[in-house]
């Protein structure tokens, strides 16, 4: 029996973080009620003329620069032809022949695999419709005209964990460049998948199935390993693969066909005459280029190489962009990159939420800073810095103050220490004069003595040297 | 450079049709192929002038664009917007139910 190979191409949606529409001046922003964001341009009205946001341009090209492709210096928007209820005009403006951008790459550092990217081009969204009121649906035309970038890779994808790789990869570009909020779920970032098989070994490429609009990473993985599992088994039983379009029944968890090849459609892409060709020059690509964020690759790199974390903990303190600004921020202050890391990553990060482009962070970059430095000076154990980061939470208090309250500072205070391990001693002769006569063991005994009188809260190094005097040692 | 333009023949009539989603008679189409023959022969006629150097003009505006800037402007109000929908429900167009295929 022939063993096949599963081959994958993504083409992928992601929507441009501008204020306005592409082509009008409307809202771009989520959640409003229907029809609320629209005007004659975005609701296809006669006469009405679109004009170029120019900010979705700069976000455009700077998505397509940061997976390595080149930028056309003209190029071209296209009218794609369909009927379809969330699409007002008849047609969506899309790039066709002439994208903006092409031929770029994006490297998956798990996979080990080289992933071209083919072209990336500009086009504006469709409206949204709601579905299972009564015996109609109904349309919601405030995302129509909604700025996207489509990105297109080459089938040099192996596997769906591959490909789950890739779309997290993109994602996390993308989120870091400020270009999208990675949301999948309120379909700001989405997903179509390319999908055939072939014999180990053979060159040519299978029949291909195109899986719609996944909208979730794991689906992502269980729709194409379902859909590889399909094939392998229409092949193996003789079949012959059809090209198709297919949807992912989640509850099911199987894909089933939407359109067969015989149904596809034939758009008839032509020049839209109302816009003239985008005409980009090397002056703003350069300063697309000049202004792009650091890429979350080169932020871990340089957190391993300049700051001394490990690989581990450079993943970690790069998982989201504002948890990246606060690390940095924080290890600014406070002087050493690796404690702050290691705090965060005990501690703040399981107080952390994410939402798109935001984060809730717990403590403020300045608060954590001045927790640790509270410990350096030896004013609070590193026990007591958690309690205190527990306190700081939510709160915008200062870090002294917390530990002023809490009466923490007294119990590290050295003088303190020194009454109380004087009166451990005194209370426990015996152990003292055979600790004195060489019982190194014993040791532990005073120190576990004054650890329970403080709680726990006392500065070990402190109790130590405290120790050694008092007995003289 | 001169270009043969296809033939036009009523199946061709017929699949344009289609995705333009307009239900012609039999007599329509026939009627259809005649006239849009014609409409293709006079083109043919356009097509023997020598473009070769010509670049193609996709749009009759001179030089690129202005672009806009990223600034939000008022558009219509939800009653405008809606004013001309044949039905509405919920603050939207209201269609025929249909099951999401997707484009």
């Amino acid at each position: 029996m022939a063993s096949y190979e599963t081959v994958i191409g993504l083409e992928v949606h992601a929507q441009l973080l501008t204020r306005t529409k592409v082509f009008c001046a409307c809202s771009t922003a989520f959640g409003a009620p229907p029809n609320t964001h629209v005007c004659p341009v975005c609701l296809g009205l006669p006469g009405a003329l679109p004009v170029l946001n120019g900010d979705a341009v700069a976000l455009a090209v700077r998505a397509a620069l940061a997976v390595g492709c080149s930028i056309r210096a003209a190029s071209r928007f296209a009218r794609k032809n369909y009927f379809y209820p969330d699409l007002p005009k008849g047609y969506q403006i899309s790039q066709f022949d002439e994208p903006f951008a092409e031929h770029g790459h994006v490297d998956l550092e798990a996979a080990g695999r080289h992933v071209r990217i083919l072209r990336v081009h500009m086009e504006e969204d469709a409206g949204k419709n709601i579905h299972g009121r009564g015996g109609d649906s109904i349309v919601d035309l405030n995302r129509a005209g909604t700025p996207l970038v489509e990105i297109v890779s080459e089938p040099d994808l192996r596997s769906a964990n591959e490909a789950a790789e890739y779309l997290r990869t993109l994602r996390d570009i993308l989120l870091f460049l400020g270009v999208n909020d990675g949301n999948l779920e309120e379909g700001s970032f989405r997903c179509d998948a390319n999908v055939s098989i072939r014999p180990v070994g053979e060159e040519k490429l299978g029949t291909r199935v195109e899986l719609k609009n996944i909208n979730s990473f794991r689906f992502v993985e269980k729709a194409i390993e379902h859909e590889a599992a399909r094939q392998e088994a229409v092949l193996t039983a003789g079949g012959r693969i059809t090209q198709e379009t297919r949807g992912w029944d989640e509850k099911k968890g199987t894909t089933f066909s939407l359109r067969s090849k015989e149904e596809a459609q034939d758009y008839r892409y032509f020049p839209d005459p109302d816009l003239p060709p985008l005409a980009i020059d090397e002056v703003f690509v350069a300063r697309v280029r000049a202004e792009s964020p650091e890429l979350p690759r080169d932020k871990r790199a340089r957190f391993a190489a300049e700051l001394h974390l490990t690989p581990y903990a450079a993943e970690v303190m790069t998982q989201h962009p504002r948890v990246a600004a606060f690390f940095e921020e924080a290890s600014m202050l406070h002087g050493d990159a690796v404690r702050v890391a290691n705090f965060v990553q005990s501690e703040v990060l399981r107080d952390v939420t994410t939402h798109g482009l935001t984060a809730n962070l717990p403590i403020s970059a300045r608060q954590l800073a001045d927790v640790l430095a509270l410990v350096d000076a030896g004013k609070i154990s590193g026990k007591q810095a958690k309690e205190v980061y527990a306190k700081l939470r939510g709160t915008g208090a200062s870090a002294a103050d917390v530990v002023a309250e809490a009466g923490m500072a007294v119990v590290s205070d050295a003088g303190a220490i020194e009454a109380l391990v004087r009166r451990i001693v005194e209370a426990n002769p015996r152990q003292a004069e055979q600790l004195k006569a060489g019982k190194a063991t014993l040791f532990g005994f005073f120190v576990g003595q004054v650890m329970k009188e403080t709680k726990g809260s006392a500065s070990p190094q402190v109790v130590n040297d405290v120790l050694k005097r008092v007995l003289g040692l | 450079m001169p270009v043969a333009l296809m033939k036009l023949d009523l199946s061709h009539i017929e699949h344009v049709a289609k995705l333009a989603s307009l239900s012609l008679t039999r007599e329509e189409a026939e009627a259809m192929t005649a006239e849009l023959g014609a409409i293709l022969k006079h083109v043919e006629e356009l097509s023997s002038v020598d473009t070769s150097n010509v670049t193609p003009t996709s749009s009759v505006q001179l030089g690129p664009a202005a672009w806009r800037r990223d600034e939000e402007r008022p558009g219509l109000s939800h009653e405008e917007a809606l004013a001309q929908a044949p039905r509405q429900a919920d603050g939207g167009f209201a269609v025929p139910g249909f099951v999401e295929g997707g484009s």
